[in-house]
């Protein structure tokens, strides 16, 4: 018999498997076979032994036994059974139990998931700026060992290593906004149609990319068998292309122009650059671009597109060294001032469908139009 | 149809009332019908209050309260039932117990005896008034006529989640639900517990003003191995131990309807009850879903003993108690379809 105790533990484990915040108890109590007596054996045993003739009934039993064995099985076959039955309900409730398990758990994958994808972009950024303070220890040996000892000039030192520190933030900064690789590469394979038709990237027509990053053009350009080459301000990022295999070096845009020969590149491309220029560079880019390009060269800018109110009076200004927006016509009037043909304005990157308003009718359209249109645009012009 | 229905509300004790007095509600808007529920503040003492609450209600006049047409009111509860309309029913829960059936166990006082000239005067007067009036049970129809020569028709609703009892293997214990009070005669149980002989536990569940006396009876017999009182228990434990216990026992005095009677027919669940315990009686039958005994230590421990040495019998009636459950189509569609008929 249960004691009070055990009888009030079982209700409360079979009220909270009731109430589905526990499996069931799986029952392991083998029901019992009761021997079944199915003739009243022991008044013919009294009877048999008063007539003396217990030796017949024995054989009688004897003969019956396998009768009696599969009556005996029958009883025990179907009291398995009704077992069987309670069961089932059980194990549907486990199922049940299990799937919402399995269900809670997917979604805690998700989650660490998304951390891990956080972490990581963390460490990318850690990474970046220990390079940094690695380059900036560098320069500052190399100082030291330059002057000998310390002199007047060590203020300015100090004043370089200054701006430094804004270009670990900057770098942070393209380095969040950055989006992935494949992407980016992916959008820029639109430009190679214009490369191919203009004969760019040979050897005596390469293509230059100017502020090249982390060289995700040149590397489209590397996989085609194309021949060109960037220049990036940021030491981090020329390294970087150059441990990927593609050429690189440390400069300024407008000085590496001012460095080429008149007539000898095949291509100039600036992805995201010009906005960061004050107008007299900007000017002398287009300048330079057209001297330093042969006759078919091209050029291909691409710059955040203000026709976009949203781009030309939010997005524009996540980045504090952009200048001005510039719009598609003045940038076309630009090329055309410097003597450019074939002038072309590429608009791109539009907003995902998702974004759009619904509806059919003309304001809907106009303000899908207006709102959720091309957020970056490409000046794509040539030499005659 | 625009439905007034009166309770009373007892602040903070609510009890079987509350739930019986929502489940009419319920039942009501699910048949379609704007209902509103009004009730009245009541307090037991001092004596004058209740006089207050009566006058209050035999004051009110609900068939146009407002230029708003009532079609029905229903009152279930004493001295909500005083107040007036054309078509008004009353579908009456118990009348006030302290000074009819229980009136001789009261101490003598003044005031109580004016108060009971007040109360049944009030019943012969303001009832006869009603359109058409139903008992909660039949032994509150038959209270009705003994004391005030009324007639009444018995209705019955069922037990608050009554989809919720289930009945499984039993696990060789009496189960005694109920608030722990002198008039549902748990000492009864206790004392045959003391008697029985047959490897038994005894549970008992709820809490009430007799639960420390109760206790000390169970330490005085030297039970406490053997009877246990839980206190007061959620549903869901109340629903397990019906399931699980070999039989049930219920034998208060002169209920007037109970649930528990209901509660363990629903859980397959053979019933011992007492002869004099009035409501219960009108759905336990000897032998055929329980059990009904003198009220009496020997007689319930004998019950008792009778069901250990026959397991299959105390299943068989429990399961004959579930079909006559089944039988006696208790249901809140009933009770409205029963509480709105015409004629």
């Amino acid at each position: 018999m249960l004691n009070i105790d055990e009888l009030k533990e079982r209700i409360r484990l079979e009220v909270l498997s009731r109430s589905g915040q526990l499996p069931p108890p799986i029952e392991t109590v083998v029901p019992q076979s009761q021997p079944s007596e199915p003739l009243p054996f022991a008044r013919l045993r009294r009877i048999a032994k008063r007539l003396h003739c217990e030796f017949a009934l024995r054989f009688v039993g004897w003969l019956l036994r396998p009768w009696r064995g599969y009556r005996s099985l029958h009883a025990d076959m179907q009291r398995w059974e009704q077992r069987l039955a309670g069961l089932e309900p059980r194990f549907v409730t486990l199922e049940q139990l299990i799937t919402g398990e399995i269900d809670s758990r997917s979604q805690d994958l998700i989650r660490i998931n998304q951390e891990f994808h956080d972490l990581q972009r963390d460490l990318v950024l850690t990474r970046q700026a220990n390079i940094l303070r690695g380059y900036e220890l560098k320069r500052l040996m190399d100082d030291l060992k330059a002057d000998g000892r310390l002199t007047e000039d060590e203020k300015q030192v100090l004043a370089d290593h200054a701006d430094d520190r804004l270009e670990t933030y900057l770098l942070a900064f393209a380095d969040a906004c950055r989006g992935d690789e494949r992407d980016i590469r992916r959008d820029l394979t639109v430009y190679l149609d214009y490369l191919d038709k203009s004969g760019a990237g040979v050897v005596d027509a390469p293509v230059l990319d100017l502020g090249c990053g982390r060289g995700e053009w040149l590397g489209l350009l590397l996989d085609r068998y194309l021949i060109g080459s960037g220049v990036d301000r940021a030491q981090v990022m020329v390294d970087h292309c150059l441990d990927a295999g593609f050429a690189a070096e440390r400069s300024d845009a407008l000085e590496a122009l001012r460095g080429k020969e008149i007539d000898s590149l095949g291509a100039i491309t600036a992805f995201h650059l010009i906005e960061h220029l004050p107008f007299p560079l900007l000017y002398r880019l287009f300048e330079e671009s057209y001297r330093t390009l042969r006759p078919g060269g091209i050029i291909i800018f691409e710059t955040p597109n203000p026709e976009n109110p949203l781009v030309g009076s939010h997005t524009f200004y996540h980045d504090p060294t952009h200048r001005n927006p510039l719009t598609p016509s003045g940038m076309e009037f630009m090329a055309r001032y410097h003597g450019f043909v074939s002038i072309e304005i590429l608009r791109l990157h539009p907003y995902p469908d998702s974004a759009r308003l619904e509806g059919k009718d003309l304001l809907t359209e106009r303000i899908n139009a207006l709102l959720c249109g091309y957020q970056d645009f490409a000046l794509i012009a040539v030499k005659p | 149809m625009k439905i007034l229905v009166t309770a009373n509300l007892v602040p903070f004790m609510t009890g079987g009332a509350d739930e019986h007095i929502r489940g009419l509600c319920r039942g009501l808007v699910a048949h379609g019908h704007d209902v509103e529920l009004l009730r009245f503040p009541f307090r037991f003492s001092p004596e004058k209050d209740i006089k207050a609450l009566m006058d209050h209600c035999e004051g009110q006049d609900f068939n146009v309260p407002n230029g708003v047409a009532v079609d029905r009111v229903i009152s279930l509860q004493f001295p909500g039932y005083g107040v007036r309309h054309d078509r008004h029913t009353v579908w009456i829960m118990h009348q006030h117990r302290a000074v009819y059936e229980l009136y001789d166990q009261q101490p003598e006082s003044r005031e109580l005896s004016r108060l009971r000239e007040l109360i049944v005067d009030y019943d012969n007067r303001v009832l006869p008034r009603a359109w058409r009036i139903f008992a909660n049970s039949r032994r509150v129809a038959e209270r009705l006529k003994q004391y005030n020569g009324l007639k009444a028709t018995s209705l019955y609703h069922p037990p608050p989640g009554a989809e919720n009892f289930y009945s499984s293997e039993s696990w060789n214990y009496i189960f005694c639900p109920s608030r722990l009070e002198s008039l549902k005669r748990q000492e009864l149980l206790i004392r045959a517990a003391a008697l029985v002989k047959a490897p038994l536990r005894f549970v008992l569940a709820g809490d009430g003003g007799q639960m420390d006396h109760y206790q000390r009876l169970i330490n005085e017999l030297d039970l406490a191995g053997k009877v246990s009182m839980l206190g007061r228990i959620s549903d869901a434990e109340k629903q397990s131990w019906y399931a699980h216990s070999l039989a049930v026992f219920f034998g208060p005095e002169d209920e007037d309807y109970g649930y528990v009677t209901l509660e363990a027919m629903l859980s397959a669940r053979p019933v011992i009850t007492c002869t004099d315990s009035g409501g219960t009686l009108e759905f336990v039958q000897h032998g055929l879903t329980g059990v009904v005994v003198e009220p009496s230590p020997e007689a319930v421990a004998q019950a008792i003993e009778e069901f250990h040495a026959d397991r299959r019998c105390a299943a068989t009636l429990g399961q004959q108690g579930l079909e006559a459950w089944h039988g006696a189509n208790i249901t809140w569609e009933n009770v409205v379809e029963r509480l709105l008929e015409e004629s």
